[in-house]
């Protein structure tokens, strides 16, 4: 753990040179900020069309967007590091990771940090305050427990798919556009109810790329809906021990990876 | 304990090379192929030979950036791709082509975070960091982020970087590469204090032969993945027969000198090729019985490179 405080100082250092570096710091935040709405008009545009998306209404799927969208901007700001991987093993600076008495996780993780992500994460909350202002949820102690342990678990569930497909660049050169898709693309597809996705993609959601359970599962129990899919009760109440295992596989396929590095000669 | 064993340890790498429009076809190609060595405690031993011949690959595998594809390799009796982080307190890595600093920090900044990262007790840290910015002269740049350093100052910072934590060992690939005269004699005179005041076990590669007349008693050339020599630098030269060639201009043309201790490998106009062996004659004595004969406008020294030592050392076997 004490590994924690130096990350958290190579983070500091990081931030401190985009300081020193961007003067408009403040208006790319801003910029950001307005840019990620376009992801929510998406949602808007819908309901133009329709009253309800599979039952569920607008402030409810604002409701999934907004916890989703909220961790996975949160997740961004280190987990946008891992873009850099393939530059790192191309030109062989991985290299440098491996010689330091630190985790290589870690450290590609603070490789640099991207302060602009607060602008989406601003942004994601104000959905998420707009849609639960509009819904009335029945709060208790469990709820108040689970809404917390949902995004807390977003948060890692994320982390852990964004290891997990950019560690495939160890294997490929330039796989990002593959781990983008998995991991934004998997981000995309979480802010809708999972009810209106086809059986196969349902059970891929819920069992390999787990986005079902960054905002879906736990927001069928929070805002007290029926599940369309007849998906077992006790899924709703599951995110964070998806989030354990996910940790687990991520873990150990980035172990495999690493151990795949082949520097480049010189 | 031994710093430094490895057996038979080889490196395979799969290499795809294009054959046709599209069709690649997969080489593999033996960047170590069969290696066994030991350094001692304390020993600062050259590893020289040709580019490419797998020297960085072999430093890669005792630093724990490549896992080896067999063999046996311990570093500290430690292994270095599983025993990583804790092997990493212990050694200091510097690569000449590429810093191990942070580009858009001063040099200041750079091992405040290495300080943590390497949690390094303070007086050890200041006590490091006073003596390599006098000895190794960063006073007047560590203030200045790196990018903007030379690449003199930048070796010399990097080399501050990989010691501050009072490592066991020292591994430096080409640590003198692409540096002038006066930044190359500096690092030399540094390591060689190094090695003897703080017992600092040194390994070194290069294909400067300076470095290693310089600083190594025992030198490892190898080539194409296998070591083909391991002794000291005087026994090569005695028993290879290292020459230095001696390019003289002179004034006019003239025939193939006479000179005692050298003879004529080629003339060109007013230009000849004189080969001798620095062992038996000095170059100072050649050039007085050049003098007496003829009037000389310039000259120059050529001496033996890795290649030649190379290709001696295949050519008497
Ligand atoms: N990451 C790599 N991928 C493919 N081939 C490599 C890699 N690293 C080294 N090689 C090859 O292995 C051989 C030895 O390289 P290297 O150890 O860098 O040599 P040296 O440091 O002695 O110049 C070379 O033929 C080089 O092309
Ligand atoms: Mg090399």
């Amino acid at each position: 753990m004490a590994d924690a405080a130096v990350f958290l100082r190579l983070a500091g250092s990081r931030v401190r040179a985009q300081f020193s570096y961007r003067l408009s710091f403040l208006l790319q935040i801003v910029g950001a900020f307005l840019l990620s709405f376009l992801d929510f008009v998406a949602i808007l545009v819908i309901f133009l069309h329709l009253p309800r998306l599979a039952h569920w209404t607008l402030p409810e799927v604002a409701f999934l967007y907004g916890s989703s969208y909220v961790a996975f901007k949160a997740g961004d700001v280190i987990g946008g590091n891992l873009d850099k991987l393939p530059l790192l093993i191309r030109m062989g600076t991985f290299d440098q990771v491996l010689t330091r008495p630190l985790g290589t996780l870690g450290q590609t993780l603070t490789v640099d940090i991207d302060i602009r992500h607060v602008g989406g994460i601003v942004q994601g909350l104000v959905v998420l305050l707009y849609s639960i202002s509009r819904l009335h949820i029945a709060w208790d102690p469990v709820r108040a427990v689970m809404f917390v342990a949902m995004i807390a678990s977003a948060l890692v569930i994320y982390g852990a798919i964004w290891v997990s497909a950019n560690a495939v660049s160890f294997w490929v050169m330039d796989a990002r556009e593959v781990a983008n898709s998995v991991t934004y693309g998997g981000n995309f597809l979480s802010q809708y109810p999972m009810s209106i996705y086809s059986i196969w993609m349902r059970r891929l959601f819920a069992y390999v790329i787990p986005i079902a359970f960054v905002s879906y599962y736990p927001a069928l129990y929070i805002l007290g809906k029926t599940d369309a899919t007849h998906s077992p009760f006790v899924l709703r109440f599951l995110s964070p021990l998806v989030a354990v295992a996910s940790v687990i596989v991520a873990r150990f396929i980035w172990r495999m990876a690493v151990r795949r590095y082949r520097s480049t000669g010189s | 304990m031994n710093a430094v064993e490895l057996r038979d340890i080889r490196k395979t790498f799969n290499v795809y090379r294009r054959t046709g429009r599209i069709r690649r076809e997969r080489v593999e190609v033996d960047a170590v192929a069969g290696i066994s060595f030991t350094v001692a405690r304390g020993e600062m031993v050259g590893y020289v030979g040709p580019n490419g011949a797998g020297k960085s690959t072999t430093v890669k595998m005792l630093t724990g950036i490549l896992v080896p594809s067999s063999g046996f390799v311990r570093v500290l009796d430690l292994e270095p791709t599983r025993q990583r982080v804790e092997l990493a307190r212990r050694i200091g890595v510097v690569f000449g082509q590429r810093t191990q600093l942070w580009w858009d920090l001063p040099l200041r900044d750079s091992f405040e975070l290495l300080r943590y990262i390497y949690r390094i007790p303070s007086d050890v840290y200041e006590r490091n960091l006073a003596e390599f910015g006098k000895v190794l002269d960063l006073e007047t740049f560590i203030d200045t982020p790196v990018r903007q350093l030379s690449l003199g100052q930048r070796m010399r910072g990097d080399l501050a970087a990989a010691l501050l934590h009072d490592p066991e060992i020292l591994f430096l690939d080409e640590p003198t590469i692409g540096l002038d005269v006066v930044a190359k004699a500096r690092i030399r005179e540094f390591l060689a204090r190094l090695n003897v005041e703080r017992g600092t076990t040194v390994l070194l590669t290069t294909h400067d032969m300076d470095d290693i007349e310089r600083l190594c008693k025992r030198m490892l050339v190898i080539d194409h993945g296998r070591v083909i020599y391991d002794g000291d630098l005087q026994t090569v030269k005695a028993r290879y027969g290292a020459d230095s060639v001696l390019v003289v201009d002179l004034e006019e043309t003239a025939p193939p000198l006479d000179v005692p201790g050298a003879t004529v490998e080629r003339v060109d106009g007013p230009r000849q090729w004189l080969r001798f062996r620095r062992e038996h004659t000095s170059a100072a004595s050649l050039l007085s019985h050049i003098a007496s004969k003829a009037a000389v406008r310039d000259i120059a020294i050529q001496d033996p490179d890795i290649e030649d030592v190379v290709r001696r050392i295949y050519g008497s076997s």
